[in-house]
């Protein structure tokens, strides 16, 4: 399909709403209305907390996300910060193209990734920058292939 | 309750079918080391091989019984020089039957070896299924009912299945050992190691596989982030 984009400026409009105009409902589109949705979606600040003190992390800071022990956490170079937000929705709200979900518990930051490694026992593993290392899923490694993929297109 | 998970259970499973296996091992490592000269009376001559002449005391004291019997039979089994002055060239019936019972003896001790660890794993596995059922998904009602139900016929399909494998190896045995005097001299078990073999092998081979398919999503994957 070929999008045209058209956007009408108007005091008429109160908020500001995107619409998509197709013949039919078809994978192109709906893969276009997901990637709008987390686009909206996308926040670049996210509220921690550390030592009962409440801290405003910039998206961009964060290294990893990870859940342990029923809590959730995000790791920055200035430290540890627990978060409110459930993983599958952090996983949403943060920036699609900056971090990848590598497991169930762990979503990583791409631009700190240092390389990716295989265990002795034949499991996938990636090292950070940092010197934290944590296990890939195997269900997940296709997911992270196309947006590794789709990121490196995007670059060149 | 908790949500089911195959793989919390297949891992309370794993875990104690290790610790009975683990246990049993300990029980026969210690008894190996433990010299009890009253619990065992034996008769060092030919019509202990064949009668099997042992008193037994514990299931520990028939296993090490087995393999003095069998060390005892090896030196006498050698049809050597001092042999054939004796008896002549050819193989004398004494020795056939000696061997015979050799054989039997070895056969018994890799059944009675094996018995105990299909008991084992069987031990683990209907106490890996009660502590998931029970104490980690704390199932209740209709799940508790009908999750027992498929545990009983889990342990019930594993026992048919371990018992077929073992007929179909041990008609085989008698199968290829009736015929021949040197097969049946031979390790009666060796199918049953052979067996074993082929599961270890294939086990290794998808090791490897699977690590090689791992490094190259691996490399794919690096290829990717530069």
């Amino acid at each position: 399909l070929n999008f045209k984009i058209l956007v009408n400026v108007s005091k008429k409009f109160t908020e500001p709403t995107i619409s998509l105009n197709v013949p039919e409902l078809n994978d192109e589109v709906s893969t276009i209305e997901k990637k709008l949705q987390n686009l909206i979606n996308e926040k670049n600040q996210l509220i921690g907390t550390k030592d009962y003190d409440i801290y405003l992390i910039e998206t961009k800071d964060i290294i990893t996300v990870y859940s342990e022990d029923k809590y959730n956490y995000c790791k920055t170079k200035d430290g540890i910060f627990k978060l409110k937000e459930k993983l599958y929705f952090l996983e949403e709200i943060l920036p699609r193209n900056e971090f990848i979900r590598i497991s169930n518990s762990t979503i990583v930051n791409i631009k700190h990734i240092k390389c990716f490694n295989t265990s002795l026992i034949g499991k996938i593993i990636v090292k950070l920058k940092n010197g934290d290392e944590f296990n890939v899923s195997r269900s997940r490694t296709k997911d992270i292939m196309n947006l590794l993929k789709e990121r490196k297109n995007n670059n060149e | 309750m908790n949500k089911f998970s195959t793989k919390k259970l297949l891992l309370c499973v794993i875990i104690t079918i290790f610790t009975t296996c683990f246990l049993t091992t300990t029980l026969l490592i210690k008894d190996c080391f433990k010299i009890n000269a009253d619990y065992i009376t034996t008769k060092n001559n030919f019509n202990y091989s064949i009668k099997n002449n042992v008193k037994v005391e514990s299931i520990y004291d028939t296993l090490k019984s087995m393999k003095d019997s069998l060390d005892n039979n090896s030196e006498l089994l050698k049809y050597n020089d001092k042999l054939k002055t004796i008896y002549g060239e050819e193989y004398p019936t004494e020795l056939y039957l000696i061997s015979k019972a050799h054989a039997e003896s070895y056969s018994d001790l890799s059944n009675y070896i094996i018995k105990i660890y299909s008991n084992s794993i069987l031990l683990g596995l209907t106490f890996g299924l009660i502590i998931y059922i029970i104490f980690i998904q704390k199932a209740k009602g209709k799940t508790l009912l009908l999750e027992s139900i498929f545990s009983i016929g889990s342990i019930v399909l594993f026992i048919i299945i371990s018992n077929m494998g073992y007929y179909l190896i041990t008609s085989i045995l008698i199968k290829n050992n009736s015929t021949t005097l040197l097969s049946t001299f031979s390790n009666s078990s060796s199918i049953l190691y052979q067996v074993l073999l082929f599961f270890i092998i294939i086990l290794v081979i998808s090791f490897i596989i699977n690590y090689i398919y791992q490094k190259y999503i691996t490399h794919k994957l690096n290829s990717n982030l530069k």
